[in-house]
């Protein structure tokens, strides 16, 4: 079913994503900065009413199906970005974070209306909700550090640069190639998503083509940019800001598991993959504040932890199915 | 006894054992169900492991106690509050029960005694349990789209529109019964379809139907599972309440919960209880709490204090 507010979200997303990319080509223009700033304030306050949309057409918190979880992370990580631009007074991220939401919310539309009705333990129920949503922010300041540590590590210049140009297209180009695959199969363009062999080989080519765009988009080492301890602590203070709410995400997570069925820990794969995503974030800071953990290592920390995170999400529900494989619907 | 001591809060026993307990935990998730609980989870080396875990977080706890200053109180409420959850899992685990019986029918004797999980031990309860009803809610029939090996189910409302490959169906009318008509464009032909609950449409020349129904017995279905459930004592019943999903009964300390298992011979669900007592649930209660205040301190308020300190 199509919502007005769900298409509004979108456009304001894609007009953030240009206006900011448009700030980043002409040397980081304040004017394009603000005009992405602003539409991707209409974006997520679009995103805000779709919820409540949703929410009260459906009866229940729209947190449960993949439709549903996807654009909350993506709404999420609209407020949380521009939280910290404000904060740090830096549109840096804004092009990568924004065009992160959009795909975001691309993706989600492949699951737009397929979803099936709920499970009885998934309907209505305040700790799932809670759970769901503080699991989701603290997703959403990973993946604000993870931006954050590739802007870094890109200004680092060097060894540092050309790595995460090669981390980036490989890992957008898989993305790329495997959500166009499976968008053509949902629109009946083509009649299955092919083999592993068709996935490696055309993630591979798309990374490829990928690699120039990628290396001009990312700031230089020298030149206009981002400032590397500004970085550095962006870096920083986004993970210590969603390490907190998956902490108590997981809590919360326990305490409804617990209602419903009868235990609040079963190392069920989801809940397995959640600790020790937040136990990395955990060494993390650990390693921040015992060995003064910065610079590059750190941004290379927070550029794994994304891994981990997406893994989480969307790994866990396709590769090990559990009580959250649900999801995958 | 300093060295045992120096060894036992080390920050490398910590490393250790964490990263032990947290690959045995990811490895037991690739392994699944059942394997896993027996191999792993309650595996005595595993429980060893969290045992071991629980004796260095107190060390480091009675250690950083000795230095406490409000940049590391959050840090310490923290580990007090994982050291709270561990212990309650410890007390749950000695002393606790649980297991699952299928539904007992109202003609079929109480309830007395559940099964434990690994199926080696019994339980006896010290009541009876009676089912005085048992109800099912399902969701509404839908309309199922099958186009290729592709399935996609709608519910069924009147102007409901839906388009698959070729063809675009419109739910013209839906009355109670349950019947739909449906109009069918594609290939050219505009069709009207009449279905009634259970009923199939194909195209003639393509490889695409509709059904109209349930699943049978498919999950999806459910909405919600009910049980009205008698509480006996001696002879006489002390309670009646209904037990439904995410709304436990609590009588005694045991917790019974209406639950569902998945049909072996196929995708299934069939109705059972959840009996639970676990007498580490408050200590864990009170360690989430703990630990919850721990994290928002360290991370959110230890901060702007900081910022306004001149």
């Amino acid at each position: 079913m199509r919502s007005l507010f769900f298409d509004a979200t979108l456009y304001a997303c894609l007009a953030a994503s240009l206006a900011y990319l448009l700030s980043a080509v002409r040397n980081w223009s304040a004017g394009w900065a603000r005009a992405g700033f602003w539409a991707l304030t209409a974006a997520a306050l679009s995103g805000i009413g779709f919820v409540a949309q949703e929410w009260k057409d459906l009866d229940r918190p729209p947190f449960a199906t993949t439709f549903e979880v996807l654009t909350l992370l993506s709404v999420a990580l609209m407020f949380v970005y521009l939280a910290f631009e404000r904060w740090f007074k830096s549109a840096h991220a804004g092009p990568f974070v924004s065009f992160l939401a959009l795909l975001d919310l691309a993706y989600a539309t492949l699951f737009r209306g397929s979803a099936q009705p709920l499970m009885p333990a998934l309907r209505n129920n305040f700790w799932l909700t809670v759970h769901v949503v503080l699991c989701f922010v603290g997703y959403a300041g990973f993946f604000l550090s993870f931006v954050a540590g590739i802007l870094h590590l890109a200004r680092r210049g060097g060894m540092n640069r050309a790595a995460v140009v090669l981390v980036l297209a490989i890992t957008f180009g898989f993305l790329l190639f495997v959500g166009g695959a499976q968008f053509a199969v949902k629109r009946r363009i083509l009649d299955s998503t092919g083999g592993i062999g068709v996935f490696v080989l055309g993630g591979a080519l798309v990374s490829v083509a990928l690699l120039a765009p990628i290396r001009a988009l990312l700031p230089e080492a020298t030149g206009e940019g981002p400032d590397l301890d500004r970085l550095d602590a962006l870096v920083y203070r986004s993970i210590s800001f969603g390490f907190p709410l998956l902490g108590l995400g997981i809590i919360t997570g326990a305490v409804w598991a617990n209602e419903a069925w009868g235990r609040y820990w079963g190392w069920d794969p989801k809940e397995a993959w959640s600790l020790a995503t937040w136990l990395l974030y955990f060494v993390y800071l650990h390693l921040r504040f015992v060995r003064g953990w910065k610079g590059g290592q750190s941004s290379w920390f927070a550029v794994g932890g994304f891994y981990a995170v997406v893994f989480t999400f969307f790994g866990v529900n396709y590769l090990l199915p559990g009580l959250h494989g649900y999801l995958g619907r | 006894m300093l060295g045992a001591w120096k060894f036992l809060t080390s920050a490398k026993l910590a490393v250790f054992l964490g990263g032990s307990i947290l690959a045995a935990g990811l490895a037991g998730t690739l392994l699944g169900g059942g394997v896993a609980a027996t191999r792993v989870y309650r595996a005595p080396w595993f429980l060893l492991l969290l045992g071991a875990f629980g004796v260095n977080l107190l060390a480091c706890s009675i250690q950083r106690a000795r230095f406490l200053r409000p940049p590391t109180a959050g840090s310490f409420v923290s580990h007090v509050g994982a050291l709270l959850i561990l212990a309650g899992a410890a007390i749950g685990g000695l002393w606790g029960a649980a297991g699952n019986s299928p539904l007992p029918m109202p003609e079929e004797t109480p309830l007395d005694r559940i099964a434990s999980d690994d199926g080696k031990s019994e339980h006896v309860l010290p009541f009876q349990i009676v089912i005085e009803k048992f109800s099912l809610d399902l969701y509404p029939p839908r309309l199922w789209v099958l186009d290729r090996g592709q399935e996609e189910s709608h519910v069924v409302r009147p102007g409901l529109s839906v388009r698959s490959g070729e063809f675009e169906l419109t739910a013209e009318a839906v009355t109670e019964g349950p019947v739909v008509r449906l109009r069918i464009r594609g290939r050219g032909k505009d069709r009207i379809a009449t279905l009634l609950l259970g009923d199939r449409w194909t195209a003639e020349d393509a490889d695409f139907s509709i059904v109209y129904d349930y699943r049978a017995g498919y999950a999806g279905d459910i909405r919600s599972f009910d049980s009205r459930i008698r509480i006996v004592e001696n002879g006489q019943v002390v309670k009646t309440e209904t037990v439904s999903v995410n709304r436990p009964l609590v009588h005694k300390g045991y917790r019974i919960y209406q639950n569902a298992h998945l049909d072996a011979s196929g995708p299934r669900w069939r109705p059972a209880l959840r009996i639970v007592r676990d007498p580490g649930i408050p200590v864990v209660y009170v360690g989430f709490g703990v630990l919850g205040i721990g994290l928002l301190y360290a991370s959110f308020v230890r901060p702007l204090l900081r910022r306004r300190t001149p």
